[in-house]
């Protein structure tokens, strides 16, 4: 049904464009004499016109040629009485009818928060914390917060302010730094912002985070952490 | 007035109108562009050229709309009126961009061609009535600014004064009321997209403010010319009715007057009276506001002129406007209703001299402005502009905050890995670092192409963009001739990291990811419907973006079906809110809901 209109429609525009160059050739001297000798910029102006309203120039080129009278406003005056009348009718109709329409179209917009809550369940109480790790660069604004609970677990809190904007990045805890990922590192979790992120570490006093985009093979960041005390859980020290 | 046309009859003041005209333009595409760019850097360019030209076109509109009755309310406005040409054209032209430039974002690169998507793509959303209720929230709110669009084209393709002569200026003009209806058709259009989507209070509020002040105005000017004609309302005396009194018609000027009904124009030159039609030849001006200049009626709209014996324009031009018989019986004038043939010379009526006009300057668009003309159209040319960009300002800073995402357009890497093609196509990245998921769609809004089927469980290598997101990566495949299926992957290679996390319900809306990690920003809500719905057609994987109040960026589940089968939902359904059951699991690091149940929710 739509390709139907869309194929009616460019017919008619493409009979428009034929009749436009048989227009500018011979009817727009016939129906208007003040066109003739009119500039190309003037017959650029009005092609779209024609394109789109050539039935009705049609019908004034077929009267010239069959001299009857295809007068144009120099004859047939405005008529304000009527011009007014139909111009109040569409104001007073814009009036009434556009109030309830656009208040229905605010009191239908959509809530912008539809659950109540996401489907994954939330993180239990925090441990102790322990540390706390300044953002390593402007260009990765995260800071952390190292946690420890009973029999030496270990937690880290990422704060987040924004989009990180870095594909599949991965934070991996190492015993000891070394290039890209070092041997030996354990995959702590995916990493994405804004937010705050919670991931359990391994038990360790020590080692490397390290932040890795996984699709572009490159370190992001790293963190060199030391815990040199044991959290009162762990029976201080 | 002319005897040739000429494609613009340029003048000082037409050119210090058009600078004026850039001058708002500016104002309000910089102002636009500038703030959004501070406040919401997120925003791509493609946005910005959407927003800037839809603000600045609606301003515009505003702006055309409320020249009209204000001259009639307040003749210090009636120079704006002079070249309002120019402004519905540059009005036009900004809706063209817009349209054409949603055309492209929204529907092109899809599976359809985009002019048969832009009027289908809804699907039965498209009926205004469904369902014996009034369809206006589901309701392709494009249909309103396409509509809107054809109106401007009619108009700006008409705009010259060749077709204001070759339709007659009674059709000419009725199709230029059109602007009304326009008018009406943005509003929806406004109403029903953007302000479904943007949450700041400020919007509708601007919406009602400037609805309000159009109409208002229109409203007070028409009740302004109705309490005029009833006051013009007179007496009859021989076949003529009195219209005015001699001493009102000062030298040099004009007096309305309503005799028959109808209103005529009563001109003093030279101490004699004359009556002529009212209605300028041109676009119906109102000659009796006129004032006499080299001996001619002059028009105060366009500076046409007419001879005040006989009517007619004076040589070579051509136009004539009726004159009418009038006498004098005392300090009464008395015009007859009936017209003399057109063109008739007439002597006029003498009259005792009347007091010089006082006060009021006269504008002609063609001659230097009289000082006090000239120095309010000044501060109009520098106002007007700086409180469009303040307004424009604070239209952009009030935007929805923009969503983040990257899109490498450009940027073509070599990825590969083991080749999932259930529950959703993925590449599976095992590197030195660990394993990642990585979604696949193709180019535009098509997903994976279909050199991938048939290798599920196959290490791959191919070409490709990446768009991420918070913590999800799709691959956008740009280049389907470098897939390469290497060897069957190992059993270590190929397994797959799903940790089943269980049964959930979840309300959200349904996205196409390709766009909401990072093509298109918004890639979400009713603005973005169409695209959604062209790439969900086109096979790009489909998500589920729930929202909730701690998290109100929102979090996209990967859909897919359940128990190995296809995911069945209407790709209508993009942009809508949905309520779905199922298992959830955690793909590596991509939630991924196997969908049981998928059904429109009440709450959307």
């Amino acid at each position: 049904m739509i390709e139907w209109i869309l194929l009616l429609a460019g017919l008619y525009l493409a009979i428009g464009t034929v009749f436009a160059v048989a227009f500018h050739a011979k009817g727009i001297a016939r129906v208007d004499s003040g066109a003739v000798g009119a500039g190309l910029f003037f017959r650029l102006l009005v092609t779209p016109g024609i394109v789109a309203l050539w039935p009705v120039l049609l019908g004034k080129w077929r009267r010239r040629r069959s001299e009857e009278d295809v007068s144009g406003s120099a004859e047939t005056p405005v008529s304000p009485g009527g011009l007014r009348s139909a111009h109040r009718f569409v104001v007073t109709a814009l009036a009434l009818g556009l109030p309830p329409l656009v208040a229905a179209g605010l009191w239908l917009r959509p809530a912008a928060i539809l659950s109540a809550e996401s489907g994954i369940s939330s993180v239990p109480p925090l441990p102790a914390e322990l540390l706390r790790l300044e953002a390593p660069s402007q260009e990765f604004p995260v800071r952390a917060v190292l946690r420890g609970g009973a029999g030496g677990t270990r937690q880290i809190e990422l704060e987040i302010d924004r989009d990180l904007a870095i594909p599949t990045l991965a934070l991996f805890a190492a015993p000891e730094d070394g290039p890209g990922v070092p041997p030996a590192s354990v995959f702590v979790g995916s990493v994405h912002g804004p937010g705050i992120l919670r991931y359990d570490l391994p038990k360790r006093q020590r080692g490397t985070l390290v932040f890795y985009s996984l699709a572009q093979g490159r370190r992001v960041a790293s963190w060199e952490y030391s815990i040199a005390y044991s959290t009162p859980d762990e029976g201080g020290s | 007035m002319s005897v040739g046309y000429a494609s613009v009859q340029w003048n000082p003041h037409k050119k210090r109108y058009d600078l004026m005209l850039l001058g708002v333009i500016f104002a309000a595409v910089g102002a636009l562009t500038a703030v959004s760019l501070i406040s919401h850097p997120g925003i791509t360019a493609e946005m910005l050229i959407l927003r800037a030209t839809a603000v600045s076109a609606f301003l515009l509109l505003h702006i055309i709309l409320a020249i009209g009755p204000l001259a009639r309310l307040d003749r210090r406005f009636l120079p704006l009126l002079y070249n309002r040409r120019h402004l519905g054209v540059t009005m036009f032209l900004l809706a063209l961009v817009h349209g054409a430039f949603a055309l492209v974002q929204f529907h092109a690169l899809g599976d359809r061609n985009p002019l048969v998507s832009a009027l289908s793509a809804y699907g039965d959303d498209y009926r205004l009535f469904r369902d014996g209720a009034l369809n206006l929230a589901h309701f392709p709110f494009e249909v309103f600014g396409i509509l809107a669009l054809v109106i401007f084209f009619l108009m700006a393709a008409t705009s010259h004064d060749f077709w204001l002569r070759n339709l007659g200026a009674s059709l000419w003009k009725t199709l230029h009321l059109m602007v009304l209806v326009a008018y009406g058709l943005l509003v929806l259009h406004v109403t029903y997209g953007v302000l479904q989507t943007e949450t700041s209070p400020l919007y509708p509020l601007f919406l009602v403010i400037g609805a309000a002040a159009v109409l208002g105005l229109h409203l007070a000017a028409g009740w302004k010319e109705t309490k005029r004609d009833r006051r013009l309302e007179n007496m009859s005396k021989e076949g003529f009715e009195v219209a005015c009194r001699a001493d009102e018609v000062a030298e040099g000027r004009g007096k309305t007057v309503r005799v028959g009904g109808q209103r005529l124009a009563v001109f003093r030159h030279e101490d004699k009276l004359y009556a002529l039609s009212n209605v300028c030849r041109h676009q119906g001006g109102p000659l009796g506001e006129g004032k006499i200049i080299d001996g001619c009626i002059t028009c105060p709209w366009h500076g046409w002129q007419y001879q005040p014996h006989d009517g007619k324009s004076p040589p070579p031009f051509t136009e004539v406007v009726p004159t009418y018989p009038l006498l004098l019986d005392g300090e009464d004038v008395y015009v007859k209703p009936q017209p003399r043939e057109l063109g008739e010379s007439s002597e006029g009526i003498p009259a005792p001299p009347a007091a010089k006009p006082v006060g009021e300057e006269f504008y002609v668009g063609y001659l230097l402005a009289p000082r006090g003309i000239g120095r309010f159209l000044r501060r109009v040319a520098v106002i007007l502009p700086l409180s469009v960009a303040v307004f424009v300002a604070v239209v952009a800073w009030a935007q929805n905050r923009i969503d983040s995402g990257v899109y490498e357009y450009g940027v073509v890497n070599t990825f590969e890995g083991v080749l999932y093609e259930t529950p959703v196509p993925m590449l599976h990245m095992v590197s030195s670092g660990g394993a990642s998921n990585l979604l696949l769609s193709g180019f535009g809004k098509f997903g994976p192409p279909e050199v991938i089927q048939g290798h599920h469980g196959t290490w791959v290598s191919f070409d490709g963009s990446l768009i991420y997101r918070q913590g999800l990566t799709m691959i956008e495949m740009n280049a389907p001739e470098s897939f390469r299926a290497h060897r069957a992957a190992k059993p270590e290679e190929a397994r797959m990291p799903l940790e089943p996390v269980g049964k959930v319900s979840l309300t959200g809306e349904i996205v196409d990811t390709k766009c909401f990690l990072g093509v298109m920003r918004p890639g979400s809500g009713k603005i973005h419907r169409a695209c959604a719905i062209r790439c969900l057609s086109g096979g790009v994987p489909p998500g589920l973006l729930v929202r909730t109040e701690g998290d109100p960026a929102g979090t996209v589940y990967l859909l897919a079906g359940s128990a190995g089968k296809p995911l069945e939902f209407e790709v209508q359904w993009a942009g809508r809110s949905v309520d779905v059951e199922g298992e959830l699991s955690i793909l590596g690091e991509v939630p991924l809901l196997e969908v049981e149940s998928l059904k429109l929710s009440p709450k959307g």
